[in-house]
């Protein structure tokens, strides 16, 4: 397919995912605040340090709701992973079913209402969530799983690994022994986890849960290997060279092997660098699926001059 | 209820409808029937509902980067079959005289070498290319595809306007207004039979791999747009995913050595044919605008050594200036040794004596152009202008009597229109499409109605508060009455592309489940990830531009007494 | 006379250019004033190339390179056969038979069919003093009014490399009173066409003197002006007289950009151009 096109594929996979991982997130963290008012900022300030934004002074929870939520300017917010990713499938129109296409374009719409900042943000970010599960949904049940549908999983995967260990990182820093919950729910894993370790939840069995167990769908070690797969059936339909494509493939399943054998007290005792080193695995993998698939030429600027 | 059509009166103008008389023609007697037959309400439904499936599935008109709703009236404009055949033999004709004449004008010229126009008309026009001169299409085709906009006249003749043969839009909507109208108003598909419109994308898919078999048995057709800011992008990529081929831009293409390619993730791909949606000025920046950032720049050089088919041709727009337009009948006669099937609008050439006491008498009430000029500059609108605009006026005609033609304002015919509940006449006009595919020159069954909204507005160009109608051609076969229970819209079995549904509601959430007291977080030090925004390329400013300034050339130009 | 001429044209770019797109017009073309024994165009580095002729009648060589490269040069290796115009109807001021007088060239088919060639552009419209001082020898028959206007703007202009651009307009040129051949050119077609003659810009090779058989000398890309009257009448304003063997024509056009020798379109910085030109008369 066009490099441009898949290109986007990539980013709305990523920008869909983002929305929803960032609702679920914020909806986690509000819902903590709404029991516990005491430090208030210094949670706020924790999650908008989590999703990298810096720049606010003394944040309330109204502030996490604009920079995180809905403010069309904020790029970290829902609002603007929506608008990236329906700018995205506006170019790739012509490849992704149309029934896609609605939901995205409908979501948007329906997104500066301006509704969502008077109603109750949960109610927002309920439906913000099930807006990214339709697509996924629609997505799943409407799309060929040709070259378009393995770049969005693909850039859906990696923004999944991503997303999960800065909130696994988060665990890190904190003493006490009912801080993994917190990051459960933060991914939307708690019941899950739960039912997987049956009245064993220590420290170790959410480290393991959330990091390695591939049947948990948002486990990093499930994120790595749905990415390490959709590289895989790029490779075999795109016929790239071995070479051009061994770097990412080799990256991820490097730091599976990692994760894999690692002891898991271990992790623990180093989260922080641990998961820093997940996130710097997708970024590079990232940077090199774009150097072997996406190159195009910037619009250059064509100079003509003559001779006399 | 007769409600809606009691009051219904026919202007000046003649109504597609009605007739003087108020009695209701054969070919709209069965759309009377239905309209009689409903309440405002009802029809207020069913005009609300092609709204909301426009806008949900994302069919606007882009104005000045504004998506706005495409208005699809309610009230179809239909066009009998034996009047359809004679239009259909018009715009056939027109094409290939102006075949002709590009294949000419851009060799020998016998044209102007004859005497049949002045060689001033090719070599002033801006859009005569002279970087395309020699240059001979594989099959010969230059004009794939056509956009004949034509008129009917007060007393009912039918005329043509002005020819579109560089980059002619528009029928997109004419696939899209008959899925919604399918949708809307089963009833009335299911009364009579009407020609199908789906198979406009095969046809055109054909004759665009028609035009690219002199370069290999199996060619790649790929569709050119502007971009996602053009007003037609709409338009590029139904087309491009109806005929199942890749949409691309500029930047995806590039020369090579006389051939074109895309850029994909498996690597450079050969395009053969290009159906190109980008203008001249910006297709190739060695030959023309070298700051255009749409094109690609060695299209010239590939085109000139046989490697890709352009369609259309570059170059094409001299054919459809409007100072040809005056001579197309000639060039009729000239080319194909026939009589035109569809007259133009009068025109008058003024250096002719008798025609010019006449213009003169008449000044305020005609327009009047320069013959040499371009851009609309020098265009007088009788009606419109001061006494000493006009004294001006005829001291410039009677000094150099030969540089000007004159026509009337033309009253364009109507269609009765949903307007506020009420149906009242409006002004259309209609551009039928005609594909080339180098064997014959097919015309899509209707084309796009275009209706002007405001009362009395004769400009029906979509930009200036403009909507169209679903154009019917009734079908030779005699109308089905209701009582054969044949399948109903069974007749329009066509591919055409799925009616939008509504959006799903969302749901009312559930509340929210009660958790245990969890301890705040703790503060964290940034993660050293790279947060990876995308900044797309077509945001630079710069580009955004150059796509809209496509419009110009792309939007269906407007008819009515400023036709320049 | 029998010349060999050698052209060596091209670019240099500040920084490596991935991909460009040339047109190089430097093969002349027989007429009845000369006979092309051969004619060469090479590129480097290797091009792809093709050529055609283009509307005006003039040989065009099409080349394209996309492999990244400093230096584009382009070399065009010619023999030819001159003859140059023999009767001295320039000093003689002197009409020919076959000339039209200025209602003939008033005459509408006449204007239809040149029309190119009367109009003016941002290169040739001549300023307001220069079109009055042409209107005041429109009096008399066309072809000696032309070589008047002429003589007007060699009187006003001063031969000057360095002064002008390739972009240079007529007027700018007027004011500024210098220039090279092409604007000499461009000033002479735009007097010339206020006045009603057809005048079209020539594009070729002179040979400067001194005339010694086997030498190179070093000559240039020379540009000059052809009039109609009935005929066309070639005339170099720039040196003021009637074309001898030292020319030879390799093609015409409205102004320059019609007829530019090279033409290259690249995507990068900026470039710089070079031109050397040697021509050997042949013993």
């Amino acid at each position: 397919m066009l490099s441009r096109i898949a290109e986007s594929m990539f980013w709305i996979g990523r920008y869909v995912e983002r929305a929803e991982d960032t609702s679920r997130l914020l909806q986690t963290h509000l819902r903590l605040m709404a029991e516990d008012t005491a430090s208030e900022t210094d949670a706020c300030r924790n999650l908008l340090a989590l999703m990298s934004v810096a720049d606010v002074e003394h944040p309330t929870p109204e502030d996490l709701l604009r920079v995180l939520g809905y403010d069309a300017g904020e790029p970290t917010s829902i609002f603007a992973c929506w608008a990236a990713a329906r700018d995205n499938a506006r170019r790739a129109r012509e490849v992704i079913p149309l029934a896609l296409w609605e939901c995205i374009n409908t979501t948007w719409h329906q997104l500066p209402s301006g509704r969502f900042r008077t109603a109750r943000a949960h109610t927002y970010l309920d439906w913000a969530q099930e807006r990214s599960a339709l697509f996924t949904g629609l997505a799943r049940g409407t799309m060929v799983r040709d070259d378009g549908w393995e770049f969005m999983m693909l850039g859906r995967s990696l923004e999944q690994v991503d997303m999960i260990s800065r909130l696994v990182a988060s665990a890190s820093l904190r003493t006490g022994s009912t801080q993994w919950p917190s990051v459960l729910r933060g991914c939307g894993g708690y019941d899950a986890f739960l039912r997987t370790y049956r009245g064993l939840h220590t420290d170790r069995e959410a480290a393991q849960f959330l990091i390695l167990d591939d049947r948990f769908p948002r486990s990093i070690m499930h994120g790595l290997t749905a990415a390490a797969d959709c590289l895989r059936r790029l490779t075999t339909t795109s016929g790239q060279t071995a070479l051009q494509s061994e770097f990412p493939a080799r990256a991820l399943g490097q730091l599976r092997a990692r994760l894999e054998f690692a002891d898991v007290g271990e992790l623990l005792e180093d989260l922080d660098s641990e998961m820093t080193w997940v996130q710097d695995v997708a970024a590079r993998v990232t940077a090199a699926v774009a150097n072997n698939y996406f190159t195009a030429e910037d619009p250059t600027a064509w100079i003509t001059e003559g001779t006399r | 209820m007769a409600d809606l059509l009691t009051h219904y009166r026919a202007g000046a103008a003649f109504d597609e409808m009605v007739d003087a008389e108020g009695a209701v023609r054969p070919s709209y007697r069965a759309v009377h029937a239905t309209l009689d037959r409903s309440s405002p309400a009802e029809l207020k439904q069913i005009a609300e509902s092609l709204a909301n499936n426009y806008v949900q599935a994302g069919v606007t008109f882009d104005v000045g980067g504004v998506e706005r709703p495409f208005p699809l009236d309610l009230v179809p404009r239909v066009i009998a079959s034996s009047e359809w055949d004679t239009i259909e033999a018009g715009v056939a004709q027109r094409v290939r005289a102006l075949e002709a004449f590009l294949a000419d004008v851009y060799a020998d010229a016998r044209v102007i070498a004859d005497g049949v126009i002045p060689s001033q008309l090719i070599t002033s026009s801006t859009h005569y290319h002279r970087a395309v001169w020699g240059v001979q299409p594989g099959n010969g085709v230059r004009i794939h595809v056509a956009g004949v906009d034509l008129i009917r006249t007060p007393e009912g003749d039918v005329r043509v306007l002005e020819d579109n043969v560089r980059v002619p839009s528009g029928v997109s909507y004419v696939m899209t207004n008959r899925s919604a109208m399918i949708t809307a108003l089963p009833d009335a598909f299911a009364n009579q039979r009407i020609r199908p419109v789906a198979g406009y994308p095969q046809h055109l898919l054909a004759a665009l791999r028609k035009a690219g078999e002199p370069i290999t048995d199996n060619p790649t057709v790929v569709v050119l747009t502007p971009g996602v800011y053009n007003s037609a992008y709409f338009e590029h990529t139904l087309l491009a995913r109806t005929m199942g081929v890749e949409l691309v831009e500029g930047r995806d293409l590039e020369c090579r050595r006389g051939k074109v390619f895309m850029r994909t993730t498996a690597g450079l791909q050969r395009v053969d044919v290009v159906y190109r949606r980008v203008d001249d000025e910006y297709i190739d920046p060695v030959h023309f605008r070298s700051d255009s950032m749409l094109g690609v720049p060695g299209l010239v050089n590939a085109v000139r050594t046989g490697g890709v088919v352009l369609a259309n041709a570059i170059g094409n727009g001299v054919a459809d200036d409007k100072l040809i337009y005056t001579y197309v009948p000639d060039l009729i006669r000239y080319y194909l040794g026939e009589q035109p099937v569809i007259a133009n609008v009068d025109t008058w050439r003024l250096e002719d004596a008798a025609a010019r006491e006449e213009v003169l008498d008449r000044l305020d009430e005609l327009v009047v152009k320069p013959v040499d000029g371009s851009g609309g500059k020098g265009i007088v609108i009788g009606p419109r202008a001061t006494p000493a605009e006009l004294d001006a006026l005829r001291a410039r005609v009677l000094a150099d009597p030969r540089g000007w033609i004159a026509q009337p304002v033309v009253q364009l015919s109507t269609v009765p229109t949903l307007i506020d509940d009420q149906l009242e006449p409006r002004h259309v006009d209609l551009r039928p499409f005609a594909v080339n595919s180098g064997d014959e020159v097919w015309v899509l069954p209707g084309g796009l109605t275009r209706v002007a909204l405001p009362a009395g507005e004769l400009v029906v160009n979509s930009s200036q508060g403009g909507g169209s109608k679903d154009t019917w051609v009734l079908s030779a076969t005699a109308h089905r009455t209701p009582a054969e229970p044949e399948e109903p819209a069974a007749t329009v079995v066509e591919e055409v592309p799925a009616a939008p549904e509504p959006p799903p509601v969302p749901a009312r959430p559930p509340a929210p489940p009660t958790l245990g007291r969890l301890p705040p977080m703790v503060p964290l030090r940034l993660g050293q990830g790279q947060r990876q925004e995308q900044r797309q390329g077509t945001g630079a400013p710069q580009v955004q531009r150059q796509q809209e300034e496509q419009q110009q050339a792309d939007a269906p130009a407007g008819p009515g007494s400023t036709s320049c | 006379m029998r010349l060999n001429i050698d052209h060596q044209t091209g670019f240099r770019y500040a920084s490596p250019v991935k991909s460009s797109y040339n047109e190089a017009r430097m093969t002349p073309a027989a007429t009845e004033h000369q006979t092309i024994w051969s004619s060469r165009v090479s590129i480097e580095p290797a091009a792809w190339s093709f050529s055609y002729t283009d509307y005006w009648g003039t040989r065009v060589t099409s080349f394209e390179l996309h492999e990244p490269h400093e230096r584009l040069t382009v070399s065009a290796q010619t023999v030819v056969d001159t003859h140059g115009d023999d009767l001295t109807w320039d000093t003689d001021r002197r009409v020919a038979p076959g000339d039209l007088g200025w209602p003939a060239l008033r005459d509408r088919g006449v204007i239809d069919k040149m029309a190119e060639y009367l109009t003016v552009n941002r290169r040739t419209a001549p300023s307001a003093e220069l079109a009055a001082l042409a209107a005041e020898v429109a009096d008399r028959p066309p072809r000696l009014a032309a070589l008047d206007v002429c003589a007007i703007l060699g009187a006003r202009l001063r031969y000057e490399r360095g002064s002008t651009e390739v972009t240079s307009a007529a007027e700018q040129v007027w004011e500024l009173g210098r220039g090279v051949c092409q604007d000499y050119s461009h000033v002479a077609l735009g007097a010339l066409r206020s006045i009603g003659l057809p005048a079209r810009y020539v594009s070729g090779y002179l040979h400067p003197g001194p005339r010694e058989p086997n030498t190179t000398v070093t000559g240039e890309s020379h540009s000059w002006i052809e009039w109609w009257c009935g005929s066309w009448v070639a005339y170099d304003p720039t040196l003021g007289r009637r074309l001898t063997d030292s020319y030879v024509r390799v093609g015409h056009g409205r102004d320059y950009g019609d007829v530019a020798p090279l033409r290259g379109t690249y995507s990068g910085g900026s470039s710089e151009m070079f031109v050397t030109v040697g021509l050997t008369e042949l013993g």
